[in-house]
């Protein structure tokens, strides 16, 4: 993920040079030109980075954006000597209404994206769990090695003619009393089709559904192992934890496990929430 | 005086709305497919490439 740097890096300068481009010439339209290459750099960096794009496609959209500039400061010299004074009203009326569309283009692109429309989501969660299988003792000197166990399934199907973002970006999982209904602090690891949460989250794009495919995210979680007889963790530091929390967030904003409980209701962060007995 | 407050105004209105498209941008438009989102960006230099036409033509 280059340009998320590359956009950081750039951003500086760019600001440097709008403040001594406006500092020197007090001229507001010169600044707009500016931050309108400084978004087309953005752009072919993002869409080089993010769509993973084969070195043909890398070199045509670099020869594209070079083609386009110089053609574009062609006719913006011509334009700047053609003319003439009494036109610039209608040109700026113009101007307006290309703005106007683009604005509008943008917003139905909102808004049509926001739509859940066309997506079935299915969620299916193990009912209950070994706790054998999550919390194991091992004797003094035994290899730290325990199986991840499946959890849950979640799939979705899109019909849409766009791609969809799955509702459920980052999985967390946490030990649960019930009696308290508290989480631990401590976190389970999770894996999502086999690759660490964290990594699939820290790496964009996000989990998404081309149109009319299928995906489904398989969820499992590896618990923890205390070692005898001189462990680190005791054994008693698990006893009271009966269950474990299973939670879906659309984002990948860090939410502590402990804080889990009392955020299940907020829909706008939880997508998914279930708490899952240990036997 | 009045100019100088003019200026002021005009620098928080702009530091608001930078807030604004940010805060939008952080908390909407990243759960957007990549598709709209690199659509939105070239729009978006659309609409400031435009802007700047507009402003030149006033000579602003």
């Amino acid at each position: 993920m280059f340009w998320q740097p590359l956009f950081w890096g750039l951003l500086i300068p760019c600001l440097i040079v709008l403040g001594i481009l406006y500092g020197t010439t007090r001229k507001v339209y010169k600044l707009f030109y500016v931050l309108s290459l400084f978004v087309y750099v953005i752009s072919v960096a993002y869409i080089i980075d993010v769509f993973d794009l084969g070195r043909n496609w890398i070199l045509g959209l670099l020869v594209f954006s070079a083609v386009l500039m110089i053609l574009i400061a062609a006719w913006l010299s011509r334009k700047g000597k053609e003319r003439p004074k009494r036109k610039a009203a209608s040109s700026t009326k113009r101007h307006l209404w290309i703005l106007l569309v683009l604005l509008a283009v943008m917003l139905i692109l909102i808004v049509v994206s926001s739509l859940d429309v066309g997506v079935t989501r299915e969620v299916s969660v193990v009912s209950s769990l070994q706790r054998s299988s999550l919390i194991v003792p091992l004797s003094n000197g035994e290899p730290y090695q325990l199986s991840p166990v499946p959890v849950a399934n979640y799939s979705y199907a899109n019909s849409f003619f766009l791609p969809v973002v799955a509702q459920d970006q980052y999985f967390l999982a946490c030990w649960y009393d019930t009696k308290t209904q508290t989480a631990s602090t401590e976190q389970l690891q999770t894996l999502v089709n086999g690759q660490y949460n964290e990594y699939r989250v820290a790496n964009e794009p996000l989990a998404e559904v081309p149109p009319g495919a299928f995906l489904k995210l398989a969820v499992t979680v590896t618990g923890t192992s205390y070692a005898q007889p001189k462990g680190t963790v005791p054994a008693s530091a698990y006893d009271r934890y009966d269950a474990i929390v299973l939670a879906s967030l659309r984002d990948r904003s860090y939410v502590d496990c402990s804080n889990l409980p009392a955020m299940k209701d907020d829909t706008s962060k939880v997508s998914s929430y279930a708490i899952i007995p240990l036997k | 005086m009045a100019f100088r407050l003019e200026q002021i105004l005009y620098t928080l209105g702009g530091l608001f709305a930078a807030a604004a498209i940010i805060y939008f941008a952080w908390e909407y438009l990243v759960l957007l497919p990549r598709i709209i989102k690199a659509a939105l960006l070239v729009l978006l230099m659309g609409v400031f490439f435009f802007l700047g036409r507009h402003f030149q033509e006033r000579d602003v």
